[in-house]
């Protein structure tokens, strides 16, 4: 035997005449006549009711040809929705209280099982930091490009407050021996008055192709920076000359040149998540309000923010990007003590992102752009996109072994 | 001043690109190399220049400069 309950739909008809196995108890719900039912070959297209009956799986049949049904259904089990799956999932807005240090980002990143496999820590990974510039007497600086000849790369005169300091130690986590280009481009330019303009990444970018094509070096870019208004942009959507929303721009198209070298790039999400964004958002925040120009072309390495109790941090941008719907592409670790007593923003989880894309690339010769960004993706463990995470949060073992299986 | 991004297509022969700038008021912002651009089927190999633009120049007068196909003022970022 092997019984299971159903529902069984029947003509209007006296309970002595009910099939064998109905429940007497349950107290049969009549059902509308459906307008749309076809002739009925037993003649029960008006109204009809509904019992509940428990035969065994085999009879099914049978009861579907007794003379006063009409149909059979399931009636499978079903449970109460647990409290714990239908709570919201928990958004961190405390950049302030970091849930770990860099040895727990780099155990859940799984670098260590990587580092053990290939007998090395990404020795030979060369990484370029765009960002305000890195200190070379705190870290391994190999060259790079500066706007301003009185602090040149791996000067101690930073800009933006050490925070190319923090993306170099962020992207160490993955790949400890790496070395550093350093891109200072919050650095000031003879002339320019202010730091940190799109004209200095698009310097970086075509040192760093040139750099490349010279040596292989660097083999991944990590960008930290972005516009928190669209109005940062000077010239409006549909202008020729708009960055935001324009994949034409000579700075998107750089990247693009870049990609097809075989460089390996990625960068932050942004920081105008609609839970607590940065004030410096503005009025951009939330869905579709924070991934403004290059970092959300569809060939990029689009990096949000979680900490490390792979919880969304509610500043992290929203997708879709200006340029693509899919970002950003997957989540990195932020909210942790790392260089500063917590080391936050998409700024921290973009570097550790880096870092890991260096390990694999010194690890899996030929890695590309393309392959890189769809095997972070797909190596998460979750299912699916979403705005807020994108494919999930990057699992450094899992790509290498996923890369293992396709180079 | 400001900063602006020129994209001049590649030509060879006849004025360079530093002695148009200088007859247009515009200067290349110091340290900054040209920076060539790949074309494709829809449109030429260029050259990129930043250059430093008085208040007094306009886009237009940018826009005017021969060989100028491109003008594109530079945006704000700053770290996330």
């Amino acid at each position: 035997m092997n019984d299971i309950s159903v529902l069984v739909e029947m003509s209007p008809v006296r309970a002595a005449r009910w099939p064998s196995g109905v429940d007497p108890d349950f107290e049969p719900v009549p059902m509308p006549a459906l307008p749309t039912r076809g002739v009925d070959p037993k003649g029960a297209a008006g109204e009809t009711i509904v019992v509940r009956a428990t035969v065994d799986r085999a009879a099914v049949h049978d009861l579907r040809a007794h003379r006063d049904v009409v149909a059979v259904w399931s009636d499978p089990e079903i449970a109460p929705v647990g409290e714990g799956e239908a709570r919201a999932p928990a958004i961190d807005c405390s950049p302030e209280k970091p849930g770990g240090d860099a040895a727990d980002v780099s155990r859940a990143l799984g670098a260590d099982r990587v580092w053990q496999a290939i007998g090395h820590r990404g020795d030979g990974a060369v990484i370029g930091i765009v960002d305000g510039g890195i200190d070379g007497t705190r870290f391994p600086v190999a060259g790079g490009w500066s706007p301003d000849p009185e602090a040149p790369p791996g000067s101690p005169r930073v800009a933006w407050d050490g925070h190319g300091n923090m993306c170099a130690f962020d992207a160490h986590i993955a790949c400890p021996a790496a070395r550093f280009l350093d891109y200072s481009i919050g650095k000031t330019a003879p002339g320019a008055g202010v730091g940190g303009l799109l004209s200095s990444a698009l310097q970086s970018f075509h040192r760093a192709l040139v750099q490349f094509r010279i040596d292989g070096t660097p083999q991944v870019l990590s960008n930290s920076w972005g516009l928190y208004q669209e109005a940062w942009d000077p010239f409006p959507p549909g202008d020729p000359s708009n960055y935001t929303r324009n994949p034409d721009h000579v700075f998107t198209r750089k990247l693009l040149e870049l990609l097809d070298a075989g460089v390996l790039v990625a960068f932050a999400a942004g920081n105008c998540g609609g839970a607590c964004a940065d004030p410096r958002c503005g009025a951009d925040q939330g869905p579709g309000r924070g991934i403004w120009g290059a970092g959300g072309h569809e060939r990029s390495i689009c990096v949000g923010a979680v900490n490390l109790r792979r919880e969304w941090i509610g500043y992290s941008s929203e997708g879709p990007a200006a340029l693509s719907r899919e970002k950003p592409d997957l989540c990195g670790y932020s909210h942790f003590a790392g260089w500063f007593a917590s080391d936050t923003g998409t700024s921290a989880a973009c570097p550790v992102v880096a870092g890991t894309l260096a390990l694999l690339a010194r690890s899996r010769p030929g890695l590309a752009q393309d392959r890189a960004r769809t095997t972070l993706r797909a190596t998460t463990g979750a299912r699916g996109w979403n705005p807020r995470t994108g494919a999930g949060i990057v699992d450094a073992h899992a790509a290498w072994q996923a890369l293992g299986s396709i180079l | 001043m400001r900063t602006i991004h020129l994209e001049f297509a590649v030509e060879r022969g006849g004025p360079t690109v530093n002695s148009r700038l200088e007859a247009a008021g515009v200067s290349v912002l110091p340290g900054f190399e040209p920076v060539p651009m790949r074309g494709d089927d829809a449109r030429p190999d260029t050259l990129v220049v930043t250059v430093l633009v008085p208040a007094g120049v306009s886009i237009e007068q940018l826009r005017a400069i021969p060989g100028v196909l491109g003008v594109s003022e530079d945006s704000r970022v700053g770290p996330v």
